[in-house]
């Protein structure tokens, strides 16, 4: 692993976003604590949101290009 | 002392961990495999899904050596959470104990990387992360056999709390006497998927099932305790055989 590399952020954020989303349910189902479990599914909704989004461009953006290729 | 059924709530989460194991099963299909162990005795988890978890992780292993996180930190970390998750299954907060779980798991998994990536692996932190490793695991099967007090379940318990830490007591001993022993189905990976995914799905099809149940049942968990306990068992005596045919020969002295 190269370490000297800044490390791609939407990496992080995927797992960071699922963390916070099942620690948010976890709460949600078992606790009497709603408010912070629905606090951390937002949070991490947006987290993983943020993590997903850059694949999901990602992959408009090859579709486009395979789109146009095939016009040619 | 878990609460009242929540059945909606935990179909929003049975959907969001449905998309989650739809891009794991993306991801782990592009994952090259790596060459699997010979011999009958592989862990359960292969060598693909390992080289996966450990893509999905490596941004963040990459993020923590470079804001220069100690690895006794994530050592410490993983502790914290296994307390947390065994007073979760004490209290019959299953999923979220189930969810503790694997991320204690995971942190155990870091500590490891970071310590070798950020150039700080040593005989003393490799020693520490044993020791945390064996009290975090004592404090899950304490919780969870608070939980299951009273049932035939708490046996399973504690067959498989006593049959785990001789899974980890044969490969230390063995290591001691010079003879490498990294062989067996369940290794401690296993330990925290079985548990972890086990009070993880218990928790959500208790309260999926709840509404027709009348209350919320744990017998997913309990299966995954029992599975737990049989499958320690035979990597501990496969251990222990292998260990003792490998000694059988004449001593050195």
């Amino acid at each position: 692993m190269n370490h000297d590399v800044e490390p791609a952020p939407d990496g992080i954020w995927r797992p960071v976003g699922f963390l916070l989303t099942m620690l948010g349910f976890g709460l949600r189902l078992d606790t009497p604590w709603q408010a912070l479990g629905g606090l951390l599914i937002f949070g991490g909704a947006m987290a993983a949101g943020a993590g997903l989004w850059p694949l999901v461009r990602r992959r408009r953006v090859g579709a486009a290009f395979a789109r146009s290729a095939g016009e040619e | 002392m878990s609460p009242a059924c929540r059945p909606g709530t935990a179909a929003a989460a049975a959907g969001v961990v449905a998309v989650a194991v739809g891009l794991a099963l993306r991801g782990l299909a592009q994952t090259p495999a790596p060459p699997a162990v010979e011999g009958g005795d592989a862990p359960l988890i292969g060598p693909r899904v390992r080289a996966w978890y450990r893509g999905v992780l490596s941004p963040l292993e990459q993020r923590l050596v470079l804001g220069r996180v100690h690895p006794d930190a994530l050592t410490g970390a993983q502790l914290v959470v296994s307390v947390f998750a065994g007073m979760a299954f004490w209290c019959g907060w299953i999923f979220l104990a189930g969810w503790l779980t694997i991320l204690a798991g995971t942190l155990d998994i870091l500590d490891g990387g970071v310590a070798r990536g950020g150039g700080r692996a040593s005989a003393r932190g490799a020693f520490l992360d044993s020791v945390a490793d064996r009290c975090a695991e004592f404090a899950i099967f304490l919780g969870l056999g608070a939980f299951f007090r009273g049932s035939w379940v708490q046996l399973a318990v504690a067959i498989a709390a006593f049959t785990s830490l001789m899974v980890s007591y044969t490969r230390a001993r063995a290591e001691g006497l010079g003879l490498a022993l990294q062989l067996g189905r369940v290794q401690r990976p296993e330990r925290y998927v079985v548990i972890g995914v086990g009070g993880w799905l218990s928790g959500l099809v208790a309260h999926l099932a709840c509404p027709l149940l009348g209350r919320p049942t744990h017998a997913v968990l309990a299966a995954a305790v029992v599975v737990l306990a049989g499958l320690s068992a035979w990597t501990a005596l496969r251990r222990t055989q292998g260990a003792a045919r490998a000694l059988a020969g004449p001593s050195p002295s």
